[in-house]
């Protein structure tokens, strides 16, 4: 009888022992795949929010090519230059709400760039001199230089020369 | 004794494995059935978010089909601005999209419809959201009692067919009247004082809502104000952010157009007034100057 109630503590610790060891494995299974259908949600809600960034600003008409209000699919040159002027442009910072917290709360973004890269301008910052010469970056706005870099080709309209450029529009993020 | 303890100890496996399993089904039964709603409405208001963020590029009408009647609520709150509820749980800023609509919403299908609005430089897209139920009457007339009626407001302007089956007798009163009868918002009533501009080729005049004056110029602000409630501090919270958007847009006009001296014209952006249907002209036949006379480019 002794042997016999021993005997049943240690099957049922042995099923305790086995249901535990197969409880903390699948749990482990389970997250792992939670963990990877988050990893996957997350990319796609990324993707999703890049691209839908990307048309929202190249649509925006503080920087799309027009003429008498009809619209083209560009960006253009003038334009970049004005909005980082009005945006970085500390007089502004107590006007109009803040326009570069506004800007930076709409998009969600740490810093926007347009770089000209075909044909080859040479290297400067568009915002601090002669856009016309040589210079290849239009910093739109500018809060933070790390994140995830998101870029997509845009066609960069330069209205004095008449001429177009090609461009990438790069948008640094956070990671949330 | 012990084989009582044996006895307690099964008993205590079998809990302890029950409550386990429990728990298992109940979480889930929680994250397949969504019990509480609070995971579908911040999953519906996301995606709203995410649709408005691509309106504000793009000129759309759709339908928006949840399955089941869903509230939506569009909020101005003091210091954190507009918001959009579904079902009073999901809470998200709209900040910078422009979604006009009444301020509380039920339906199970709504129609989002996007036009944008120009003064006359396009300031951005104007969203406006709409229960598909939902059914306007347009009264009161342009010119007398039997020339224009309101229902041809619509006809005047590009709006989907889809939009057009709003407008219905036995809905909520829109009363237009003609611009020249203007004398100020006098009673409660939401009514559209309107004219249309041959030059600009579209609406302008005042929009009284609930005795308050809003000056408008653009079929996009007069839309904003018909879909929108009579006793609504949502529009003038929109009218506001829209006014200031304008001025914004008409900084970076000025911007560019001080990077081109050579193109002598003064125009005028620094004292814009968006709502003024006599500035807005003058901006267009300034702007169209600019590319006649002087070999320049148009500003915008």
């Amino acid at each position: 009888m002794n042997k016999k109630g021993q005997l049943e503590i240690g099957i049922t610790m042995m099923i305790l022992l086995v249901f535990l060891i197969l409880l903390i494995i699948s749990l482990i299974v389970y997250f792992q795949f939670t963990y990877q259908g988050i990893k996957e949600t997350r990319q796609e809600i990324l993707d999703e929010k890049f691209s839908t960034l990307v048309n929202t600003i190249t649509g925006l008409p503080e920087l799309k090519c027009s003429t008498r209000g009809a619209e083209r699919e560009c960006l253009d040159a003038e334009r970049l230059v004005a909005f980082g002027k009005v945006v970085n442009n500390v007089a502004n910072i107590n006007t109009y709400r803040g326009i570069k917290d506004n800007y930076l709360e709409e998009f969600g973004v740490n810093r926007l760039d347009v770089e000209v890269v075909y044909p080859d301008v040479g290297v400067g910052d568009c915002n601090q001199g002669e856009y016309r010469e040589s210079c290849e970056n239009f910093n739109l706005i500018s809060f933070k230089n790390t994140g995830l870099k998101y870029t997509t080709p845009v066609s960069v309209y330069y209205p004095d020369e008449n001429k177009y450029k090609i461009g990438k529009l790069i948008v640094t993020a956070e990671i949330n | 004794m012990k084989r009582g303890f044996a006895v307690s100890f099964s008993w205590l496996f079998s809990i302890m494995a029950g409550i386990a399993i429990f728990l298992f089904l109940i979480g889930f039964a929680y994250k397949n059935t969504d019990l509480f709603g609070t995971l579908t409405s911040q999953i519906a208001v996301e995606e709203l978010d995410t649709a408005f963020s691509g309106f504000k590029g793009s000129l759309v009408s759709t339908n928006l089909d949840f399955g089941k009647p869903v509230e939506i609520k569009l909020n101005c709150i003091d210091d954190v601005g507009e918001k959009i509820f579904v079902n009073n749980k999901g809470g998200k800023t709209l900040k910078g999209k422009l979604v006009f609509g009444p301020s509380l919403m039920e339906d199970s299908e709504y129609i989002i419809w996007t036009k944008d609005w120009r003064v006359p430089f396009k300031v951005t897209n104007f969203i406006y959201l709409i229960e598909k139920n939902k059914r306007y009457e347009f009264i009161g007339n342009k010119h007398d009692e039997t020339d224009i009626s309101g229902r041809e407001v619509f006809n005047v302007m590009d709006i989907p067919e889809q939009m057009k089956s709003l407008v219905s007798n036995g809905g909520e009163f829109v009363d237009f009247k003609e611009l020249s009868s203007y004398g100020g918002c006098v009673n409660n009533e939401k009514i559209i004082y309107w004219d249309y501009d041959e030059d600009l080729k579209d609406v302008h005049g005042f929009i009284c809502l609930n005795r308050e004056e809003f000056e408008f110029v653009g079929s996009a602000m007069m839309y904003a104000a018909i879909f929108s409630d009579n006793d609504d501090k949502y529009f003038r919270c929109m009218y506001e952010i829209a006014e200031d958007k304008a001025e914004i847009i008409a900084k970076i006009h000025r911007e560019k157009l001080n990077l081109n001296p050579i193109c002598g014209i003064n125009i005028n952006f620094n004292l814009l007034d968006v709502s003024s249907i006599d500035r807005v002209n003058d901006l267009v036949s300034k702007n169209d100057l600019l590319l006649r006379e002087n070999n320049c480019r148009s500003v915008y």
